[in-house]
């Protein structure tokens, strides 16, 4: 493995531990005291992972649970219930402040009501859960 | 009491506002130059009240016009990107209709922009930011008191 497989490969794990789509490179490499090779590896989904994902969240499964309206959770995160609604309806990504709010009201960790990926529906979570005691959501 | 409206209901009573305004205006200097007969005094009276009305309901109820004149401490977060937008929109729709009446005007020679234009041109003004929140707003609920 050469140097800038090397590197490429360290880019990777890196990119892979903080879980994102984002590996872009601009690399500058020295070969030896009087080369350097600029490396740009690639440039997948750097444009994608710049644009907003979208949101998906449980606030609405969670509100039923808790036999709340809109409005009550609303002033208790102080937000506009309207917020809630685009919320539920997943047309507006909160901010950390206020995903940590709901995640703080529901007392639940925020990886279990929000996430990049739509969540599977309870049934299905529930067997997943039952064939597998020892693993988690 | 409160009640639910669809997107579609708010933007028919925002462009009756709207339209309200241009007929105001129309029908001011058609009956100004005519001597204000009978018919075009009625219909201008008609035509203030859908005015006022279609403004209420548009603005005043949904609490958009408060929405967008409020402080930033009383809006959240989502509001405040809404308002944001809407101002940002409101400025260049607002710049591109001031262009083109100074323009028009100029060009036909007319005489100058007048008082009652530049009362149009301030509702307009006024009205924008709040018009186009509420051109986008889903699930609107007007506050009747």
């Amino acid at each position: 493995m050469n140097e800038a497989e090397r590197i490429e490969e360290k880019f990777k794990k890196m990119c892979n531990f903080y879980n994102n789509t984002l590996y872009i490179y601009n690399m500058m490499l020295y070969l030896d005291n009087s080369n350097y090779v600029k490396e740009t590896i690639k440039l997948q989904g750097l444009q994608k992972y710049m644009e907003s994902r979208k949101l998906y969240n449980r606030i609405a499964v969670l509100r039923m649970e808790k036999n709340i309206s809109r409005k009550e959770l609303a002033q208790s995160i102080g937000v506009n219930f309207q917020t809630i609604g685009y919320l539920e309806r997943e047309e507006y990504n909160p901010s950390l402040d206020l995903a940590f709010k709901i995640s703080d009201y529901f007392e639940l960790p925020i990886e279990f009501i929000f996430s990049t990926k739509p969540f599977k529906p309870l049934s299905e979570e529930l067997k997943e859960l039952k064939n597998n005691p020892k693993g988690g959501i | 009491m409160e009640r639910k409206y669809s997107t579609r209901q708010n933007r028919i009573w925002i462009a009756t506002n709207y339209l309200c305004l241009v007929l105001v205006l129309t029908l001011f200097y058609i009956g100004k130059s005519l001597d204000w007969p009978l018919g075009i005094s009625v219909f201008e009276i008609v035509i203030l009240t859908v005015f006022f009305i279609s403004f209420r309901r548009a603005f005043i109820l949904t609490n958009f016009w408060q929405m967008v004149h409020s402080s930033k401490k009383s809006l959240d977060e989502r509001e405040m990107e809404v308002v944001l937008n809407a101002l940002k929109n409101s400025y260049t729709i607002f710049t591109v209709v001031c262009l083109v009446i100074i323009y028009g005007f100029a060009l036909v020679q007319k005489d100058p922009v007048d008082v009652v234009i530049a009362a149009g041109l301030l509702y307009l003004a006024h009205t924008l930011p709040a018009a186009i929140v509420g051109w986008y707003e889903k699930n609107i609920v007007m506050e009747y008191e």
